[in-house]
C-alpha cells in the first residue's frame, strides 16, 4: 500500500515537472450547446477539443477566468469537472474528391447510410480569404439554365450573388435548377442546408437524385434538429469543400440555404455566451460573420492554379422586407441580388424574378458573346415595358408605338416564365430571346406564348439541330446562324399559325 | 474567502501524510491553500487543477483512454 502511494506520487511529481503538454481542461458550466471550461492552458481561439463523451468541440470565446466552447455533438451527457483534452488543431474537415456525390454533415460524418468517404487533404473550417494578389476578375458565366437570369442578371464563375425573397417564393428552386443545370459543364456544387427541415432536405436529395444531379453535388446539411453549434459551421464546411476543389483549379459552387437561419443560429451562441446584444439582438460581429464567409468566394489567377469558387448565399425576408438588418447586411456584401416577389410567384411568373431591381454587379463580363447580343435589346424591350406598364389598362386610348411597347414587353415577361427543373441550354435560350425580340411573337396571344417556346424548340431540335449545335459550340452569332435562325422562325410561325 | 491554489479531486478524503505530498510537490507552504473535492466517480487516483493546468491521473481518466484508443483502432 505504502509502495502503490509512494509510486503514485512519483508519476504525479513526473507529470508535473517534465511538463508533459496534455493540456487538459474541466468542465465548469454547461449550458445550452456551451460549455464554460478550466484549465486549457496553451488555448487557442478556433481550436478543436474533445469531451468524455467523445464528442467534439470548438473554443469560440477565451476570456481571463475561462474557456467558452460549442460543442458539436451530444452536449447533454457532458456534466461538470468531466476531462476535456485539447486536439492541438484547429477545427477543419478532411476532404477528398471521394466527397462527391455524399451527404454530409459539418463534421464530414456521412448521413446517407453509405461508409465513410476516403479522406485526402484536411482543410480548417475558418481561412482568410485569397488576398488581391491571387484574383482575376470574373469572365466566365455559370449557366444556370434560366432564361431570365442567364439574359438578365448573369452570374459569373468565382461571384457572389444574392438569392432573397419571402418564403414560399422559390428561392432554392432556382439554386436546385442551377445545380441541375451543371451536368456535364466542370462545375462541382455543393449544397449546404442550415437549419432546415429534414423532410424538405429529403425532398431535395431525391429531386437531384431524379435528374442525376448528384454526380457533381455535395450536399452539407444541419437540420433545424441538430446542435446550433452545427448550423453554425455549416456553411464553413461547405465553403471549405468548395475551397479544396478550387485549389485544384475546378470549378466550385456553393449554395448557402439559408443565411437567415445561420445568423440565428449564432445569435443564439453570442446571447449564451453572454456576449452584449445589438440590433434585432444579433452581436456586433454579425456582419463579419457573414462577410468573412462571403469574401472566400474567388476567381484565382492562372499562376495560382486558375480555380474559382462562387457563392449564392439565401436570404429569406418577412414581407419582402429587404431593410431588415440580416438583408441589407448581406445585399452590401455580394455582387448583386436576385429579388424573388410573392406576388409575381401568385401571378404564374415563374421564377418570380423582379427584373427591375435585380442586378450582377458582375454584368455583362460574364456573358458569352451569343447572350449579349440578344440580351441588351431584351433588357431595353423589358424596361421600356415597365415604364409604360401603368398604362397598360388605357391600351385602346395610347397611341401605336406604345402599345406596340407594351405588348413586347408583356410577350417577352411571358417569354421568361419557365417550368420547374427545365434548365435550358444556351443556344435554346438565345434562340427564343432572338425570336422574341425580333418580333416572331408580336402576333401570338399571351396565353399561347409558352406554347409557342416549346413548340418552337421541339421544332429547333428536329429540323434545324445544327443551329443548336453551333451556338452550343461556338457561342456566338454570326450572320449565317442568324439567317438560318430567321429562316426557321418564319417557318415555324406559319406552321404554328395555322394551327391555332 | 481563502485563496485556494490547488483543486484535488479525490475518492476519499485525503489523509494529511498525502496533503504533505502535494503540498511539497507543487511548493506550497499552507494547507489552506489546498482544496479537497469528493467526486466518487473517478473511481480512483486523484485529478489535480493547478492554475490553468489540469493533471487526471483518475482511474476514470485511464479507462476513458482505453475507450478512445478501442474506438480509434476498432
Amino acid at each position: 500500500m505504502r509502495q502503490a502511494k509512494d509510486h503514485f506520487f512519483n508519476i504525479l511529481e513526473k507529470t508535473i515537472t517534465q511538463e508533459k503538454d496534455e493540456n487538459l481542461g474541466l468542465v465548469k458550466e454547461v449550458r445550452d450547446g456551451v460549455v464554460m471550461a478550466i484549465g486549457l492552458k496553451g488555448a487557442e481561439y478556433g481550436e478543436m477539443v474533445e469531451f468524455e463523451n467523445r464528442s467534439l468541440g470548438q473554443i469560440i470565446d477565451l476570456t481571463e477566468e475561462q474557456v467558452g466552447i460549442i460543442v458539436l455533438g451530444d452536449y447533454q451527457s457532458i456534466e461538470s469537472n468531466q476531462i476535456i483534452r485539447k486536439k492541438n488543431k484547429q477545427l477543419s474537415i478532411n476532404v477528398s474528391k471521394d466527397i462527391i456525390g455524399r451527404v454530409i454533415d459539418p463534421l464530414g460524418n456521412p448521413l446517407d447510410g453509405l461508409p465513410n468517404y476516403k479522406k485526402d487533404k484536411d482543410y480548417p473550417l475558418e481561412k482568410i480569404a485569397p488576398s488581391v494578389v491571387y484574383r482575376k476578375p470574373v469572365t466566365v458565366p455559370v449557366e444556370t439554365g434560366l432564361l431570365a437570369i442567364d439574359a438578365l442578371i448573369p452570374i459569373g464563375r468565382g461571384q457572389r450573388e444574392l438569392i432573397i425573397g419571402d418564403r414560399g417564393s422559390g428561392k432554392t428552386s432556382i439554386a436546385i435548377d442551377t445545380v441541375i443545370n451543371q451536368k456535364g459543364k466542370n462545375l462541382i456544387c455543393i449544397y449546404c442546408a442550415i437549419g432546415q427541415k429534414a423532410s424538405k432536405v429529403a425532398l431535395l436529395i431525391e429531386t437531384l437524385r431524379q435528374h442525376e444531379a448528384l454526380d457533381h453535388t455535395v450536399i452539407v446539411v444541419a437540420n433545424a434538429s441538430d446542435p446550433v453549434a452545427l448550423q453554425y459551421l455549416a456553411p464553413y464546411t461547405a465553403c471549405a469543400i468548395g475551397e479544396y476543389f478550387m485549389d485544384q483549379g475546378k470549378d466550385a459552387l456553393v449554395i448557402y440555404d439559408d443565411l437567415t437561419k445561420h445568423a440565428w443560429a449564432y445569435r443564439q451562441i453570442s446571447l449564451i455566451l453572454r456576449r452584449p446584444a445589438g440590433r434585432e439582438a444579433y452581436p456586433g460581429d454579425i456582419f463579419y460573420l457573414h462577410s468573412r464567409l462571403l469574401e472566400r468566394a474567388c476567381r484565382l489567377d492562372e499562376k495560382y492554379g486558375g480555380g474559382s469558387l462562387t457563392a449564392l448565399p439565401i436570404i429569406e425576408t418577412l414581407e419582402g422586407d429587404v431593410s431588415a438588418y440580416i438583408p441589407t447586411n448581406v445585399i452590401s456584401i455580394t455582387d448583386g441580388q436576385i429579388f424573388l416577389e410573392t406576388d409575381l410567384f401568385n401571378a404564374g411568373i415563374r421564377p418570380a424574378i423582379n427584373v427591375g431591381i435585380s442586378v450582377s454587379r458582375v454584368g455583362g463580363s460574364a456573358q458569352t458573346k451569343a447572350m449579349k447580343q440578344v440580351a441588351a435589346k431584351l433588357k431595353l424591350d423589358l424596361a421600356q415595358y415597365r415604364e409604360m406598364s401603368a398604362f397598360a389598362q388605357f391600351e385602346s386610348e395610347l397611341d401605336e408605338e406604345t402599345r406596340r411597347f407594351i405588348q413586347r414587353g408583356a410577350r417577352m415577361t411571358q417569354v421568361l416564365v419557365q417550368d420547374l427543373y427545365q434548365p435550358l441550354s444556351l443556344a435554346e435560350e438565345v434562340a427564343i430571346i432572338w425570336a422574341g425580340v425580333n418580333g416572331y411573337l408580336d402576333n401570338i396571344d399571351i396565353k399561347k406564348v409558352n406554347q409557342f417556346k416549346k413548340e418552337f424548340l421541339t421544332y429547333l431540335h428536329t429540323n434545324y439541330q445544327e443551329i443548336i449545335d453551333s451556338i452550343n459550340k461556338q457561342k456566338v452569332l454570326n450572320e449565317k446562324i442568324e439567317k438560318s435562325l430567321k429562316d426557321a422562325s418564319e417557318k415555324f410561325l406559319s406552321i404554328f399559325q395555322e394551327n391555332i | 474567502m481563502k485563496a485556494v491554489t490547488i483543486r484535488v479531486f479525490s475518492v476519499y478524503p485525503l489523509s494529511r501524510e498525502e496533503k504533505d505530498e502535494i503540498k511539497k510537490i507543487f511548493q506550497v507552504k499552507n494547507e489552506d491553500e489546498i482544496e479537497n473535492i469528493i467526486d466518487k466517480k473517478l473511481i480512483g487516483g486523484l485529478r489535480i487543477i493547478y492554475g490553468n493546468r489540469v493533471f487526471d491521473l483518475s482511474l476514470k481518466g485511464r479507462l476513458n483512454k482505453l475507450k478512445n484508443i478501442l474506438y480509434e483502432t476498432g
